[in-house]
């Protein structure tokens, strides 16, 4: 799954280390998400979704493939 | 071994680091409690057996007893402590246990080969202990490296 994470950081001039405080995980997860090896569960998401102000389909999206062609 | 992975972790937290900090210190201390009280017990009952006592059942009790509540106490600290792990921490601690318990798990099936092949000798008691020790470091490390 790819993400905006990285863009919205840098619009708010957040490091990993300020984001991860925000959310309260640690910054490891903070740079897994934010490089797309681990996917966050729905808490997570929504957390960064209401910090960040926007929805979860703003800031995650689907890879370009077959899972992508889910129906409506 | 587990005490010394979870520290590691607990390095990278930047919620609440003072809490986890503690939570580190408390079961550093009920591990070497563990440590420490076994250790006496066991230097009792061998300097009674040395001096030609035979240690009566309170004395007996009370050696084995003491490590092994240690030992649950810090067991639960541990699992009460997990919990403060964010979600990827406890990814990484699932996939460390399970490499080291499926990889103990192949190894109990896959020795009476090895023995009747005559590649491995009686089976001894720490060999499953340092199996399960490397097995725990390798899963943690491999896990912690794929989501670096």
């Amino acid at each position: 799954m790819r993400n905006t994470l990285r863009v919205l950081r840098a619009e708010r001039n957040w490091s990993q280390a300020d984001l991860a405080t925000r959310l309260g995980v640690s910054r490891q997860t903070v740079n897994a998400v934010e490089t797309g090896k681990y996917d966050p569960s729905l808490p997570l998401a929504f957390g960064l979704a209401h910090l960040f102000g926007k929805r979860i389909e703003e800031i995650f999206l689907p890879e370009v493939g077959p899972a992508s062609s889910l129906p409506d | 071994m587990y005490c010394l992975l979870y520290s590691m972790t607990m390095n990278h937290d930047t919620s609440s680091t003072f809490s986890c900090k503690r939570g580190t210190l408390a079961q550093t201390l009920w591990l070497l409690a563990t440590a420490l009280t076994t250790a006496g017990g066991l230097l009792l009952l061998a300097l009674l057996k040395f001096r030609g006592y035979h240690p009566g059942l309170p004395w007996r009790i009370l050696a084995v007893a003491l490590p092994l509540g240690c030992g649950v106490a810090y067991i639960f600290r541990l699992i009460r402590d997990m919990a403060r792990l964010d979600e990827l921490q406890l990814r990484i601690h699932l996939e460390a246990a399970a490499t080291a318990s499926l990889g103990v798990f192949m190894a109990s099936i896959l020795y009476p080969i090895f023995q009747f092949a005559g590649f491995a000798g009686p089976l001894q008691p720490f060999y499953v202990t340092f199996l399960l020790a490397g097995l725990l470091l390798f899963g943690y490390f491999n896990a912690n490296r794929r989501y670096r």
